[in-house]
C-alpha cells in the first residue's frame, strides 16, 4: 500500500480524479457516455505516439519527428486505401507497420551509428518526412476514405474500438518495458549509459531499436488517425510532438532518462484530453488550453525536481562525471 | 598556404563554407536575378528576423541549454506590441513594455533552469506553451491589424538603401561576437557549456550567467517579433513558432554543438544565410515551398552526418597511432 502511495502515477492520478470530480460538478454533461468516449477517442493517436515517445524519453533521448512520422504514414495509407485494389485490413496494418518501422529505423540508424544528438537528427528528419508528403500531395487533403476503413475505428456495442487498440498497445509496450531484456536495457541506458555499457548492454542496438519502436507506434497512430477522421490532411497535426512529450512528462517520465512507465503516460494523455475537454465544458475559450498545459507541466516538473533535490540532499552521494 | 588554412579553420568551418559556396553557385546558375542588389537586400530583409532569434539561441545552446520557448516569446512580444500600438500608446513606451515582457520571460526561463534546476528542455517546453497561451489569451486568438504607420520604420525603412533590420542584424551580431570572444562573461558562457560544475567550483557565478543568457535570448526574440510586426503590419500569437526549428537547425549547422561548450555567432549567421538562400532560390525559380522544407531537413542531416563521419575517422586514426 505504501508503495502504491509513493509512486508518481498515484499523485497524477489523484489530480486527474479531482479534476474530473470538479468538472462533473460544473457540468453534468462531462460524465456522459458520449463525452467520455469523445475525449478518449480524440486522444488515441496522441496516446499511441506518446507511448512510443515514452521509450525514447526513458533512454534520455527525444524524438521531435513523431508528428511528421505519423502524418507520413497516414498520408501513404490514405493514398493506398483510396487507390489500391489490394487494400484490406491486413495489408493496411502491414503497410502502417512497415512505414513506421522504416521512418523509425532511419532515425535510429542516424542516432546510433553516428552518435549525433537525437534532437538534431529528429529535427532534420521531421522536415524531411513532412516535406516528402507535402511535395507528393501538394498539400491537398485526401478525402473520402472507404467505409470499411473508417469502420476499423467505429464504436462497436458501446465499445469504441480505437480505445481498445490503444489499451492493447499500452499493455504490450508495458510488458516489453518491464519484462524483456530490451526493455530493461532501455531503462539501464537512461539511468547510466556507461554503467549499462560495462554491464554488457549493446548501446547502439538498443538505441536503434528504441527509435524503431517509436516509429512503429507513429506508423500505427497514422493508421488510427486516418480511420478516425475519415480523411487525411498532410499538413495537419503540427506541433503534436510537443503534446506527446508533455503527456509523457506529466505522467512522470523523466526527460533526463531512466524512469517512466506506460501507465503514467496513459494517465498523462487522459489528463491532457480531460483538460482540453474541461475547458470546453466550462465554457472557457480554447486558447487558454495552451496556458493551462504549460502551467501544469511547469508545476508538476518543478514539484518533481524539488522533491528529488530534497531526497538527494539527505543522501550522501559521490558524483563522477 | 593550404596547410596554414587547415590549421586555422576547423573541420566544420570548411564544411559550412563548402555548403555555402555550393548553394551560392546553384543560385548564380539557376537565375540571373539572384546576384542583383535588390534580391540580395530582400534576402537579408527576410532572414534578419530569423537571424536575430538564432543568435540568441546560439548563446543559450553554447551554455548547454535549450530555449524551446523562443518562438512563442517572439509571438508574445509581437502581440503585446500590437496591442499597445492599436490602443494608442506611444512608440517608446510600446518598446519599453514589449522589452520588459521579454525580460520577464527570460527571467522566468532562467530561474526555472538555473535556480530550480529543471532541465532546460522541459522548463522551456512548459514556458513555450505558457507564453503561447498568454499571447493567445491576450489577442483572443485573432490577428491584430491596424498597426499605426509610424511603426513601419522598423521593418520597412531603409538607411542609405540598406534595410534597417539588416543593419540591426549585423549590429547584434557584432555585439554578441565581441561579448563571446572578448568579454569575461563570454568566456564564462563557454566554460559553463563545457563543464558547469567545474565552472561553479572555479568561482563563476553560473546562476547569474545562465540568467543573463536566457534574458538576452528573450530580448533578441522580442526584437525579432517587433521587426516582423512592423514588416507585415499585423501581430499574431503564432508568429515565431515556425522559426524555432529552422533557428535550432541553423545554430547546429553553424557549428555550435548541441551539448554546449563551443560554437559562435559567425557560424549561426552563415547557417541562417544558407537556409535563407535556399528559400530565396526556390522562390526565384518558382519551386513550391514544400520542397523548401525537404531541402532544409536534408541539408541539416547531411551536413551533420558528414561532419560526424570525418570526425570519427580522425578519431580512429588517432587511436590507432596511440
Amino acid at each position: 500500500m505504501k508503495k502504491i502511495l509513493e509512486r508518481r502515477e498515484t499523485g497524477v492520478f489523484l489530480i486527474l480524479a479531482i479534476l474530473c470530480f470538479m468538472l462533473s460538478i460544473i457540468s453534468p454533461a462531462f460524465l456522459s457516455y458520449t463525452n467520455i468516449k469523445n475525449v478518449l477517442v480524440n486522444n488515441v493517436p496522441l496516446g499511441i505516439m506518446a507511448g512510443g515517445m515514452t521509450f525514447v524519453l526513458i533512454t534520455a533521448g527525444i524524438d521531435t519527428s513523431v508528428a511528421s512520422q505519423m502524418m507520413f504514414s497516414a498520408t501513404w495509407i490514405s493514398i493506398f486505401v483510396t487507390k489500391s485494389p489490394l487494400a484490406n485490413p491486413v495489408t493496411v496494418l502491414l503497410l502502417a507497420a512497415v512505414i513506421g518501422l522504416c521512418t523509425g529505423a532511419v532515425n535510429g540508424f542516424l542516432i546510433s551509428k553516428f552518435s549525433i544528438a537525437p534532437i538534431i537528427v529528429t529535427l532534420g528528419t521531421a522536415s524531411i518526412y513532412r516535406g516528402i508528403i507535402l511535395v507528393y500531395t501538394n498539400g491537398t487533403w485526401i478525402m473520402n476514405l472507404p467505409d470499411w476503413f473508417t469502420n476499423l475505428c467505429r464504436t462497436w456495442n458501446m465499445i469504441p474500438l480505437p480505445v481498445v487498440y490503444t489499451i492493447l498497445i499500452f499493455v504490450i509496450s508495458a510488458y516489453i518495458l518491464k519484462r524483456t531484456y530490451f526493455g530493461r536495457s532501455v531503462y539501464a541506458i537512461g539511468g547510466n549509459r556507461n554503467a549499462a555499457k560495462y554491464a554488457g548492454v549493446n548501446i547502439g542496438k538498443t538505441i536503434f531499436l528504441t527509435y524503431t519502436y517509436c516509429g512503429l507506434m507513429c506508423g500505427i497512430a497514422g493508421l488510427v488517425i486516418d480511420s478516425i477522421l475519415g480523411n487525411c490532411q498532410p499538413s495537419g497535426s503540427t506541433g503534436w510532438e510537443m503534446n506527446a512529450i508533455a503527456a509523457a512528462v506529466i505522467g512522470g517520465t523523466n526527460i533526463l532518462g531512466g524512469s517512466g512507465t506506460m501507465a503514467g503516460t496513459a494517465i498523462g494523455v487522459v489528463m491532457m484530453g480531460v483538460i482540453e475537454n474541461g475547458l470546453v465544458v466550462a465554457h472557457i475559450p480554447t486558447y487558454y488550453q495552451k496556458l493551462v498545459y504549460g502551467l501544469i507541466i511547469l508545476v508538476t516538473v518543478t514539484f518533481d525536481v524539488i522533491r528529488k533535490n530534497f531526497a538527494d540532499s539527505r543522501k550522501q552521494t559521490i558524483e563522477m562525471d | 598556404m593550404i596547410e596554414k588554412l587547415k590549421t586555422k579553420l576547423t573541420l566544420n568551418e570548411i564544411v559550412l563554407s563548402g555548403a555555402f559556396l555550393f548553394i551560392f553557385l546553384i543560385g548564380i546558375f539557376s537565375n540571373e536575378n539572384f546576384l542583383s542588389i535588390r534580391n540580395i537586400l530582400s534576402l537579408f530583409q527576410q532572414m534578419s528576423e530569423m537571424g536575430i532569434m538564432a543568435m540568441g539561441l546560439t548563446l543559450v545552446i553554447i551554455t548547454g541549454g535549450m530555449d524551446l520557448s523562443s518562438g512563442t516569446t517572439m509571438g508574445l512580444c509581437a502581440v503585446v506590441s500590437g496591442l499597445c500600438l492599436t490602443h494608442g500608446i506611444g512608440l517608446a513606451l510600446t518598446f519599453a513594455i514589449s522589452l520588459s515582457v521579454a525580460v520577464l520571460c527570460g527571467i522566468l526561463n532562467g530561474v526555472l533552469i538555473a535556480v530550480v534546476k529543471i532541465p532546460p528542455m522541459i522548463a522551456t517546453l512548459g514556458t513555450q506553451m505558457f507564453f503561447n497561451g498568454i499571447a493567445l489569451a491576450l489577442s483572443q486568438g485573432n490577428s491584430i491589424s491596424g498597426i499605426p504607420e509610424k511603426f513601419y520604420f522598423l521593418g520597412q525603412a531603409k538607411v542609405a538603401g540598406v534595410p534597417l533590420q539588416m543593419i540591426l542584424l549585423f549590429a547584434f551580431a557584432a555585439i554578441l561576437f565581441i561579448i563571446l570572444k572578448k568579454k569575461v562573461i563570454g568566456q564564462q558562457i563557454y566554460s559553463i557549456g563545457n563543464n558547469s560544475k567545474a565552472s561553479l567550483y572555479s568561482g563563476i557565478r553560473t546562476t547569474r550567467v545562465i540568467l543573463f543568457v536566457y534574458i538576452v535570448c528573450s530580448v533578441l526574440c522580442c526584437f525579432a517579433g517587433n521587426i516582423q510586426v512592423s514588416r507585415v503590419a499585423t501581430a499574431r500569437a503564432d508568429m515565431g513558432t515556425s522559426f524555432l526549428m529552422i533557428c535550432i537547425s541553423a545554430v547546429v549547422l553553424g557549428g555550435t554543438s548541441i551539448d554546449g561548450g563551443n560554437g559562435g555567432i559567425t557560424g549561426t549567421v552563415v547557417g541562417i544565410l544558407i537556409f535563407a538562400m535556399i528559400g530565396n532560390i526556390m522562390n526565384l525559380v518558382g519551386i513550391s515551398p514544400f520542397w523548401q522544407q525537404l531541402a532544409t531537413g536534408s541539408i541539416l542531416v547531411l551536413v551533420v552526418v558528414f561532419n560526424k563521419t570525418i570526425e570519427m575517422q580522425k578519431y580512429k586514426i588517432k587511436s590507432r597511432k596511440v
